[in-house]
């Protein structure tokens, strides 16, 4: 499925210093549903350049990163469980730089 | 959320199985809803700890919490000139756009007001960013364009545009070249003393500016959550003491008072709230970007308070809140100390739970803390009173340093240099944690560092120093033997 992927807050430095990103992602072998623990993983695989602990911790983000889900927060969708669907944007930002 | 199946004895179930129930989908349709204005309003993002909100009340919340510590605190009132401190940060994004807000109220109540007497004033606002380039040695092409940014967020957008002042960090040293702000940074081998150091240099420039173009009040975006941060790093550099001094609404030991009007906000809530209201931010690097999170205290406390946050969600506000107990100073007061204890009877704040000073000894408080001259921190009097560096250094050295040596106390730095420097005693005009951090041995291999400080930070430590050695000088004076062998008469 195609996913726009948006990182800000200084996160874009982990991946080329872009921030924004059309991906094409599918759910690994013998999963329905892509869920966002499954993308995080495909990240990490596919886009991060660098650091993967400034990224992530364990199975998810660091914690600092915030996670949206078509501007939603993704306490109310779940978290790594949230499915995601074709033509979303799943943002993160980094809330370490606070200024 | 729980899974249907038999199998997973969990309430999460992270496994992914195909046997697990399809997860509720993060779309348009999701059945949240905003738990404030209950309007059937679908929530878009959770805050105030746990609470799922839209949009509109989660602007509401920070305004709110923004507006009550300026009127419970007099922060800003209609006769003040208001400079922002803005780095691009989203904490300074929200204070320029809410000053923006309650200023252009403000105007609009006065227009609309029959009322034409010249008492119904409109507070000046103008915002200052500081560059600080040399500091990571940032081609002066990617300082241009870090300007830049800066420039079109706050020159854009707002019917009454506030005046930009554009400042460098090596303005703290007056007509330098940023080569003395390198070396004296370099200088710093500690990585924590070199991050504050920076910090007291920033605000340097700051009250500067403020000064400069006539401001009565500088905000500062500090917020909930770096002020946590500031607590444990504190405490961690045995800051204990004057600890209290940075955490409060307002802060007037500097020329130009310091106000912390987002101060009950966390960055959380802050940076959702830039992300869904589209308010530009822009993200600077600094010493602590992409580093271990061990390069420095303060960057170690700031992780760590973000990981207690992860685990509950209440912990920033714990630890502020705590610390908010501690006995603030009297510079942390407004003008009129038996009115702001009066209002906060009256108010019953809980943000700060302080115990009121009585009458007597409010109105004794002159306000005349004495300050490092690097960090302007309140040093402990009793400690820099009594340290017994400074006994054994005057009884055993007494005539190593005579009247005719604190004459060139007021003089050239050449002057100064040959005996402060000699002197042992001299370290303990600094805070603990600025000699142990910053100028370690002053007296002896820390002189570099000393001299590449800027000129005022110099001045007040010389004047600290000859102010606190008369005053030393006098007490012990009856111990003294004269030059000609006779016991002091005196």
């Amino acid at each position: 499925m195609q996913l726009t992927l948006e990182f800000g807050g200084g996160l874009e430095l982990l991946f080329g210093s872009k921030k924004k990103h059309q991906v094409d992602v599918s759910p690994s072998n013998g999963h329905i549903e892509l869920t966002v623990e499954a993308l995080l993983v495909w990240i990490r695989d596919n886009l991060l350049k660098e650091r993967p602990e400034m990224f992530m911790k364990d199975k998810s983000v660091r914690p600092g990163v915030l996670v949206l889900i078509n501007d939603s927060d993704w306490e109310l969708c779940g978290r790594l469980e949230g499915v995601l669907e074709d033509k979303d944007t799943v943002t993160f930002i980094s809330t370490l730089h606070g200024g | 959320m729980a899974c249907d199946s038999a199998t997973c004895g969990s309430s999460s179930c992270g496994s992914q199985e195909a046997c697990c129930a399809p997860q509720k989908k993060p779309t348009g349709s999701q059945l949240v809803f905003c738990v404030k204005c209950k309007e059937g309003v679908v929530a878009r993002v959770v805050a105030n700890q746990s609470e799922p909100m839209c949009l509109g009340c989660l602007h509401a919340s920070l305004l709110s919490k923004f507006k009550t510590a300026i009127n419970n605190h007099s922060l800003v009132t209609p006769s003040d000139n208001v400079l922002l401190a803005f780095s691009g940060g989203p904490a300074s994004r929200v204070a320029l756009e809410f000053l923006r807000e309650i200023r252009s109220k403000a105007q609009s109540d006065k227009d609309a007001s029959r009322d034409h007497r010249s008492g119904l004033t409109v507070f000046g606002l103008g915002v200052v960013f500081v560059n600080e380039a040399t500091v990571l040695q940032v081609s002066s092409a990617d300082a241009q364009l870090v300007e830049d940014k800066i420039s079109s967020i706050v020159c854009t957008g707002s019917p009454r545009l506030e005046t930009l002042h554009i400042a460098r960090l090596e303005d703290v040293f007056k007509n330098e070249l940023s080569q003395r702000l390198r070396a004296l940074l370099e200088s710093v081998q500690d990585m924590t003393g070199r991050e504050d150091l920076i910090e007291y240099l920033r605000m340097q420039v700051l009250q500067q500016v403020a000064k400069e173009h006539g401001y009565t009040k500088l905000v500062l975006g500090l917020c909930t959550t770096r002020i946590a941060a500031r607590v444990l790093a504190a405490t961690a550099k045995g800051q204990g003491y004057s600890l209290p001094a940075d955490i409060q609404y307002l802060d007037s030991r500097w020329p130009v008072p310091v106000v912390l009007p987002l101060r009950d906000c966390v960055t959380r809530e802050l940076v959702l709230h830039c992300h869904v209201a589209n308010l530009d931010t822009v993200f600077i690097r600094n010493l602590s970007t992409m580093a271990d999170r061990s390069s420095s205290i303060n960057n170690l406390a700031h992780t760590f308070v973000t990981s207690l946050q992860e685990e509950n969600a209440s912990r920033e506000y714990t630890i502020a809140r705590t610390a908010a107990k501690l006995m603030p100073f009297s510079f942390n007061y407004s003008e009129c100390p038996s009115t702001y204890l009066a209002n906060r009877r009256r108010k019953d704040l809980l943000a700060t739970n302080i115990t009121p000073m009585n009458n007597k000894e409010m109105s004794s408080s002159s306000g005349s803390e004495v300050l490092c001259p690097v960090c302007s921190s309140p040093l402990d009097m009793l400690d820099y009173c009594n340290s017994d560096t400074d006994r054994v250094s005057l009884e055993e050295n007494g005539r190593h340093i005579d009247e005719e040596d604190l004459e060139y106390c007021g003089g050239s730095d050449r002057g100064i240099h040959s005996f402060t420097h000699q002197s042992i005693a001299f370290q303990t005009v600094f805070c603990a944690s600025c000699r142990f951090q910053i100028l370690p041995d002053v007296h002896t291999k820390g002189i570099q560092t000393y001299e590449l400080l800027p000129g005022s930070m110099r001045e007040r430590a010389q004047k600290q120093f000859k102010d606190k050695y008369s005053w030393m000088r006098h007490q012990i004076e009856d111990l003294l033997i004269e030059e000609d062998g006779a016991e002091s008469q005196t």
